[in-house]
């Protein structure tokens, strides 16, 4: 009923700006607010959007302000805050990234993985073209393959992720917890440094053992959570 | 479908609405959320042991530094031989602890209390003044008084007192009608080991008035008007103030029976005559409550071997009086304490009789008396405080017996003269 409802309201008050992504699960377009000009993105997509949710209540400043979440049955709409800054994932086509920067940047993300992780949810799709660069912050976006953590689980029932960034227990050999996301920090981390996955080129030095840590195959032997990653950041 | 309006628009929305889309403004509560902050893990430990052995060396300094020990009434002690109970009274119970000590001034220049220290085993009750004064470096009475009071209370230097067994240490305090409150007396014990003990109580002077009577305002002529006058003044003074009669000198020869109030007898001299009650005097029991003490000076008790001169169920005092030819000179029965001080008690049976079954002491003296030619000079048959009566500077001569000490009360005979 309220999906119906705000996807007209939508409709009434929104223009389309420009459809980003497309796929079998749905689209993402950014759509501006007829009156003030303001823009958002507006997700459309069918699955589970319990994060989107969870989302609504909380505020980070290195995760996107989730405005509303109407579902039904298994269609979602999902109207998020529009980040406008750089992404990750093209800047890194043109230059690396300074130690110093690199070290202020996943702090801030694992802040942002830390509210996730704090709720029950994994994002479990950590990779540069879903990191936004505003200004000083960098925020953490696309949640389509975050999903909630269940204890005792034997693993998951879809596999989601990015080649090359999706922890070994992504792909199905066990459940995806907080740890699969600290894995693809740790990639993250060194192709920030090093423009290369750690099994072509390993960042030196400090930085080295910690994204070695963080790649573990044994989620065990990972940093117990971000926490412990941001304190030995 | 339940509604609710935009806070920003006004514009009607759904009930579970989070969001507006008619201004894009968000409608619901958010937590800021953000990780607690970092305590790295090996500072945290060093905090911990750290904090370990702050506590270790609080505990420690504690254990080791002196201690204080202050209280209103009385303190509790406690060192490596057990724990002690230090109370400050005026009184004969040793477990009475007193932290407001009320005294009465009348026109005098000066009244004085002795202010005891008591030092109980907390556990046994036993004394233990022996033993803890062993560890007591030195001791003061102190006193925290207006600066400006135009009375001063003063205090003595505290010392053991023999004539008040029992006391670890006696302080007599000095005070007037003109001392101003609030007035602490307070016990400073400095130990050995570097403790500090600190006992206070406070003393609360209440003024009386006092009324003087002689024969130039009062009949004082007969016994009967003697007697009329005390009932008078019986029924319209307060037991508290404090009435001086100053008798002419005459003999008179009914009984005198005092009662409810304290009266201050003085007898005049006039030629050869002084005054004189042949027929004695009579002091009833304090009814409950009750706290006053006659006194007599000057007056001469002439008997004719029979009767009793002074016969007092409450507390008396007799200076400079003569007692002769009586049964008995001055018999203290009930709760009566009598002192007796300066006076000559000559050819009576009994010279001075206790026989005393409850109630308290008070002042200890029996001093500069002179007891002749009595069949028994003092008998002591039941004394119910336990204080040394103080026989100095007594005569005792020509006696039959000079002290009867039945009840084997503690007396002080060291300086009388025995002939």
């Amino acid at each position: 009923m309220y999906y119906t409802w705000l996807s007209d309201a939508l409709g009434q008050e929104f223009e389309t700006v420009q459809i980003l992504k497309q796929s079998e699960r749905g689209t993402v377009t950014l759509i501006r607010h007829r009156a003030s000009g303001k823009k958002f993105i507006l997700r459309s997509f069918t699955g589970n959007a319990d994060v989107y949710h969870k989302l609504l209540s909380c505020q980070c400043p290195n995760l996107p302000m989730i405005y509303e979440v109407a579902s039904d049955g298994n269609r979602n709409l999902v109207l998020e805050e529009y980040i406008q800054g750089d992404n990750m994932g093209t800047m890194l086509k043109d230059a690396l990234f300074s130690p110093r920067e690199t070290r202020r940047i996943v702090r801030q993300l694992c802040r942002a993985l830390w509210v996730l992780h704090s709720m029950g949810a994994v994002h479990r799709d950590v990779k540069p073209e879903n990191v936004i660069l505003r200004g000083n912050e960098a925020v953490l976006i696309d949640f389509d393959a975050a999903r909630f953590y269940k204890e005792g689980a034997s693993g998951d029932t879809q596999i989601l992720g990015t080649t090359g960034f999706a922890a070994p227990e992504q792909y199905g050999l066990s459940q995806s917890d907080t740890s699969s996301d600290i894995y693809s920090l740790g990639i993250l981390m060194n192709i920030m440094l090093t423009g290369c996955h750690p099994s072509s080129q390993l960042a030196h030095g400090r930085w080295g053992k910690i994204i070695t840590r963080c790649t573990q195959v044994n989620p065990a032997r990972r940093y117990k959570n971000v926490r412990r990653l941001l304190d030995e950041l | 479908m339940k509604e609710k309006v935009c806070p920003h628009c006004g514009a009607p929305l759904p009930e579970e609405a989070s969001f507006c889309p008619r201004c894009a403004g968000s409608i619901n509560r958010r937590t800021v959320l953000k990780p607690p902050p970092y305590i790295p893990i090996p500072f945290l430990r060093v905090l911990i042991l750290v904090g370990i052995g702050a506590a270790v060396l609080t505990a420690l300094f504690i254990y080791f530094s002196p201690k204080k020990v202050d209280g209103t009434g009385y303190a509790v002690y406690t060192d490596a031989d057990g724990t002690y109970q230090i109370l400050s009274n005026v009184s004969t119970d040793r477990y009475y602890p007193m932290s407001l000590i009320p005294q009465d001034a009348g026109d005098a220049e000066s009244y004085r209390f002795p202010l005891r220290l008591y030092i109980n085993h907390q556990d046994t009750g036993a004394d233990a003044s022996g033993i803890f004064l062993q560890k007591v470096e030195t001791c003061e009475l102190l006193i925290e008084q207006p600066p400006d009071s135009s009375g001063p209370v003063t205090a003595t230097e505290p010392l053991t007192a023999l004539e008040y067994p029992g006391t670890a240490l006696v302080s007599y305090i000095n005070f007037n009608r003109r001392s101003s409150s609030p007035i602490w007396l307070i016990w400073s014990l400095h130990m050995k080991n570097g403790d500090s003990i600190s006992v206070r109580s406070e003393l609360s002077v209440t003024p009386i008035r006092t009324y003087e009577y002689s024969q130039e305002n009062a009949d004082l002529s007969t016994s009967k008007s003697l007697q009329e006058l005390i009932d008078r003044l019986v029924k319209e003074t307060n037991r508290k103030d404090i009435v001086n009669i100053t008798l002419p000198a005459v003999t008179y020869d009914e009984p005198l029976v005092l009662y409810d109030r304290a009266f201050n007898l003085t007898g005049t001299q006039s030629g050869e005559k002084r005054t004189a009650f042949s027929s004695g005097i009579q002091i009833r029991a304090a009814q409950e409550g009750q706290d006053w003490i006659c006194c007599f000076s000057g007056l001469d008790f002439p008997g004719d071997g029979n009767g009793v001169a002074i016969s007092a169920a409450n507390r008396v005092w007799t200076r400079e009086c003569c007692f002769t030819d009586w049964n008995t000179a001055l018999l203290a029965y009930g709760n009566a304490w009598i002192n007796t001080t300066d006076c000559l008690f000559e050819r009576n049976r009994i010279g001075l009789h206790y026989n005393v079954s409850g109630g308290g002491g008070s002042d200890t003296r029996f001093t500069g008396n002179t007891f002749r030619e009595n069949a028994t000079a003092v008998l002591l048959e039941q004394v119910a405080a336990d204080l040394r009566m103080d026989f100095t500077d007594c005569l005792f001569e020509g006696n039959d017996t000079d002290i009867d000490n039945r009840c084997r009360q503690p007396v002080d005979i060291s300086q009388a003269i025995f002939q």
